[in-house]
C-alpha cells in the first residue's frame, strides 16, 4: 500500500518528528480538511491508548523462575547428552558389526563354492559350518558308543 | 572477586560468559521490562506470554558467546522476544485451524466498554486494548508492539524484524487504522489526557 503525503505526515506527527516546514504544512493542511484533522484526532488518541497500555513485568520473582528453569534445562541437557551418546555410539558399532558380518558372510558363502560340492544349505555356508552329512553323523555317534563302552568296562 | 553494586551491560556480559547466575539474575531484572512489554505487547497478558518471556532469556544465554555486542542487550531481548512470539502465534493459529477452521484476525467489529466501565480503569483499558491488538495478524501487531509500546523509531522496527523501513510504515500506517477502528468507543467517549 502506498502512503500518501498527507499520511507520511501524521505518522511522523506521532512519533514527534516534524521538521517545522512539515508541522506547518500539516496544520495547512488541517486548516483545509476538517476530516483529515478528525482523522489525525483520532489516530493520536489511538496511539496515546495503545502506549499507555504497555505491560511493564511479568508475575513477582520471574527471574527466579528463569534460574530455574535454565538450571533444570542444563541437568537434562546432560542427561540427554549422555543418553544421545550412548545411542551413538550403539549405531556406530550396530554399523560397522553389520559391515564385517556381511564381509564375513560373503567370503564364507564364496569360498565353499569353490572348495566343495556338498549340498549344504544357505545359512550354514554364510556362518561356515562344515558341511556334515547323514553318514558321517551316524559314524560319529558310533565311534562315540564305542568310547563309551571302552569306558565302562575299564571302569569295572 | 569483588563486583559493582551496579555493573555495566558489558560487565555483566562477562560474568555470564563466566558462568555468574548472579550477574544473570541481574540481566533478568534489568530487561524484564522491556521483555514483558514485548511479550505481552505480542501475545496478551496470559501463560503463554510469561512462558515465551523466559524462553527469551534463556536463548539469550544460550546464544551469548555468538553476541557479537553490535547491538545493545535490550535490541538483542526484543529480537529474540519478538521472533519466539511469532512462532508462538503461528503456532496457535496452527492450532486454531486445525480445531476450528477460522483465524480470529482482521475481524474489524469494535470493542465496547462494558457498561461498569465508566470510570475506565486503567487494568480494564489495558485488557480492552490488548483485545484490539491480539485482533492484529502477527506482522501488523509486532510493528505496533515495537512501534508503540516499545517506542522504537521506524528504522529501529525495521531493523529489528529485518523488513524495509517503507514496509515498517506501510503496516504501521495500516495497524493503527484498525486500532481506531476497533477502539473507537474509547476514542470518541473518553477523554485522554496526552
Amino acid at each position: 500500500m502506498k502512503l500518501t503525503y498527507e499520511r507520511k505526515l501524521m505518522l511522523k506527527a506521532l512519533e514527534d518528528n516534524l521538521s517545522s516546514g512539515e508541522e506547518e504544512q500539516l496544520q495547512a493542511l488541517f486548516k483545509d480538511s476538517s476530516s483529515l484533522k478528525r482523522e489525525y484526532e483520532e489516530l493520536r488518541q489511538t496511539h496515546v491508548l495503545v502506549s499507555a497500555a504497555r505491560e511493564e513485568s511479568f508475575k513477582p520473582y520471574f527471574a527466579e523462575r528463569v534460574l530455574k528453569r535454565f538450571n533444570k534445562e542444563q541437568l537434562s541437557i546432560f542427561t540427554d547428552d549422555s543418553y544421545n551418546y550412548l545411542v551413538h555410539m550403539f549405531y556406530r558399532f550396530a554399523f560397522t558389526a553389520f559391515i564385517v558380518a556381511m564381509l564375513l558372510g560373503s567370503y564364507n558363502l564364496f569360498s565353499k563354492q569353490d572348495s566343495t560340492s556338498v549340498d549344504q544349505p544357505f545359512i550354514e555356508s554364510v556362518i561356515a559350518l562344515p558341511p556334515l552329512s547323514i553318514n558321517d553323523a551316524s559314524s560319529n555317534i558310533t565311534l562315540l558308543n564305542n568310547e563309551v563302552i571302552n569306558y565302562d568296562e575299564n571302569a569295572n | 572477586m569483588s563486583h559493582t553494586q551496579n555493573p555495566s551491560d558489558k560487565e555483566l556480559l562477562e560474568r555470564i560468559r563466566s558462568e555468574d547466575q548472579e550477574a544473570f539474575r541481574i540481566l533478568i531484572d534489568r530487561y524484564e521490562f522491556q521483555v514483558a512489554a514485548t511479550v505481552k505487547g505480542m501475545l496478551g497478558n496470559r501463560a503463554e506470554a510469561e512462558d515465551i518471556g523466559q524462553e527469551t532469556f534463556i536463548r539469550f544465554i544460550r546464544s551469548i558467546n555468538k553476541f557479537r555486542e553490535e547491538s545493545s542487550i535490550g535490541t538483542y531481548l526484543t529480537r529474540i522476544a519478538i521472533n519466539l512470539s511469532l512462532n508462538e502465534l503461528k503456532r496457535q493459529e496452527r492450532q486454531n485451524r486445525r480445531f476450528f477452521s477460522v483465524s480470529g484476525y482482521d475481524e474489524e467489529e469494535m470493542i465496547y466498554p462494558s457498561e461498569e466501565m465508566t470510570d475506565m480503569e486503567d487494568m480494564e483499558l489495558k485488557e480492552m486494548v490488548h483485545k484490539a491488538i491480539g485482533k492484529l495478524k502477527p506482522e501488523f501487531k509486532s510493528v505496533i508492539v515495537l512501534r508503540m509500546l516499545r517506542e522504537y523509531s521506524t528504522n529501529e522496527t525495521a531493523d529489528i524484524l529485518d523488513i524495509p523501513v517503507g514496509t515498517v510504515l506501510s503496516r504501521y500506517s495500516r495497524a493503527i487504522d484498525k486500532l481506531r477502528i476497533l477502539l473507537k468507543p474509547y476514542l470518541n467517549s473518553h477523554e485522554i489526557n496526552v
